[in-house]
């Protein structure tokens, strides 16, 4: 009778935990199936929705955009839509000037700290670019993949490299790479009410109009997402982050997401904020869950 | 006689003075062009292209712009003054009200805007 | 051990008047007529700045600080108060960009309406966005 009631007790609390874990990630779920069904009608036929594209010419809407782009086709960016960009960036690829960077990323990964761990022991698998960021329950905030490995570095005594570029790019390169090989996909969690709330504040921080333009990240990646500044076209929401680190021509080197998600905070008028900042990694957060489900598809090449 | 000639004179230094227009003052036009184009200036090329005008590139957020010789004066400076009283979300900057372009630089924009057909 | 208790409660007391004070800007900036307020002519370089520096401060603190083409709102102020106290019509903004050093140059009335115009408004979009953002969102309330 005791152990009836004890296995009842106990399927009762793995339902109950199964439930709340789903719970927490309603909204999250709401925004990105939303994201995803925007972007696919926006793209279905870019010349007949014009009410998307209101001051587009008759060209681009007619001879550059295909039709029908679906969910994990806008991985590509810009180039999902672009197709004229879309033939250089795969001349580029033939030869991608990143290959390099995903070697010396592997060098780093098993070299040894001063104290004789490496980074081995803080990544024991390398197929991981998936599973960032992630919120950690216990340090109550976003963990990205630039701030996990300035953590290795600095709880083994080492010091703190740049979170914008060279060295934490190059192994987040070969974490990237890594991931794609397995061909594994951006599966993140919102598992408690605390990562709800850094989801909902990095939300709130995407959409929040700000600088002296008054651009929210929304106005040209949601909104503007196929619209042109000149002569470039905003690269959608969905799928942004899956392709990172990247390989920028306008930088001519690698940077990581919290490079490029500074460069744009410049762009809108803002005094950036710090890569690891609080801001920065609920930003990182929520931009992520945006894609989740879609394919790792780092390192990559951007203008 | 002498009385009418002095009320004519008077009349053309009036007509010199009168600066409520910005419009076809050739200089201010001048600048006005180089605002719009200019990256570091107004950068308004980069949303709207321009009827008649030739623009190098512009971009696709904003309407093309045209009919602008129709507009109030006063109209086209409060729009580039402050544009979310229209829609609070637009992606318009505010020049005038954010501190980017000053009274001097709007009025400069406004006199070449006059000149789109 | 009491004067340890006295040094902890000055502390939070301390943290919570800033915050709270950080707080009132925005809402003191929201009610503010920016056009007036940073009127040079009107108001004297003098008012025009201590408003800047008040404002911009709250700006820092809640990260809306704006910055264009590589000169941040406090070079804007500090730079400016320097050629008001030296009594020179010409402000040069001292900046580095891409680790470079150089400057720019403005009257100083153009500088000290920018840095005004850039204090107040970061703050009030700070408060304007909390009504707006959600217009925006697919799925949320974007229509």
């Amino acid at each position: 009778m005791l152990l009836k009631i004890a296995k009842i007790s106990a399927l009762v609390a793995l339902a109950t935990c199964t439930l709340n874990a789903g719970g927490f990630d309603t909204q999250a779920e709401k925004d990105r199936t939303a994201l995803v069904a925007y972007s696919e009608a926006k793209f279905k036929d870019a010349d007949k929705n014009r009410m998307y594209f209101p001051y587009s010419t008759d060209d681009e809407l007619k001879n550059n955009f295909p039709k029908n782009i679906k969910h994990d086709a806008f991985a590509l960016g810009s180039y999902a839509f672009n197709s004229r960009g879309k033939s250089q960036y795969d001349d580029i690829k033939e030869m991608p000037p990143y290959e390099d960077a995903i070697d010396e990323g592997e060098e780093l990964y098993s070299k040894k700290f001063a104290n004789g761990k490496s980074f081995k022991d803080c990544f024991p698998k390398t197929d991981i670019a998936g599973e960032y960021p992630y919120f950690d329950d216990k340090k109550n905030s976003v963990v990205t993949i630039t701030s996990a490995i300035d953590e290795c570095l600095v709880s083994n005594g080492e010091k703190s490299w740049n979170m914008k570029k060279g060295k934490s790019a190059k192994l987040q390169a070969y974490f990237s790479f890594a991931t794609m090989e397995a061909g594994k996909k951006v599966n993140l969690k919102i598992q408690s009410q605390a990562a709800a709330d850094a989801y909902e504040r990095g939300k709130k921080e995407y959409y929040s109009q700000r600088g002296y333009l008054k651009l929210s990240c929304a106005n040209c990646h949601v909104q503007g997402t196929g619209q042109r500044v000149r002569a470039e076209y905003m690269s959608p929401l969905l799928g942004q982050t899956t392709h990172f680190p990247v390989f920028r021509l306008k930088w001519n080197s690698l940077g990581t997401l919290e490079r490029r998600m500074a460069g744009c905070n410049k762009d809108q008028g803002e005094n950036p904020h710090k890569a690891a900042s609080g801001w920065m990694k609920d930003l990182l957060y929520f931009m992520a869950y945006m894609s989740n489900g879609m394919a790792i598809d780092g390192p990559d090449i951007r203008k | 006689m002498k009385l009418a000639k002095r009320l004519l004179i008077a009349t053309a230094i009036s007509g010199l003075f009168a600066t409520s227009s910005v419009a076809g003052n050739a200089d201010l036009v001048k600048e006005g062009e180089k605002i719009f184009n200019e990256k570091k200036l107004g950068n308004c090329l980069a949303c709207h292209g321009a009827n008649g005008k030739d623009i190098n590139n512009p971009g696709s957020f904003g309407p093309k712009l045209q009919y602008l010789e129709a507009w109030p004066e006063d109209a086209l400076y409060a729009k580039i003054y402050d544009p979310y009283t229209t829609n609070p979300i637009s992606a318009m900057p505010a020049f005038g009200k954010n501190g980017w372009l000053d009274d001097k630089q709007i009025k400069a924009l406004v006199a070449y805007l006059k000149t789109i057909k | 051990m009491k004067r340890l208790h006295k040094i902890l409660l000055t502390v939070s007391l301390g943290i919570l008047t800033a915050s709270s004070l950080s707080a009132n800007a925005v809402d003191e900036a929201a009610a503010l007529d920016v056009k007036k307020v940073c009127d040079v002519g009107a108001n004297g370089l003098d008012a025009v700045l201590a408003t800047a520096v008040k404002y911009n401060k709250a700006a820092k603190e809640h990260g809306v600080e704006f910055k264009r083409l590589g000169i941040t709102n406090s070079i804007y102020i500090s730079d400016t108060l320097a050629a008001v106290k030296a009594k020179k019509k010409e402000t040069v903004l001292n900046y580095k960009s891409k680790g470079k050093k150089k400057t720019k140059k403005f009257s100083t009335d153009y500088a000290a309406w920018r840095a005004c115009s850039f204090a107040v408004r970061a703050l009030q979009q700070k408060h304007e966005a909390e009504s707006t953002w959600r217009l925006a969102v697919p799925g949320d309330g974007f229509k």
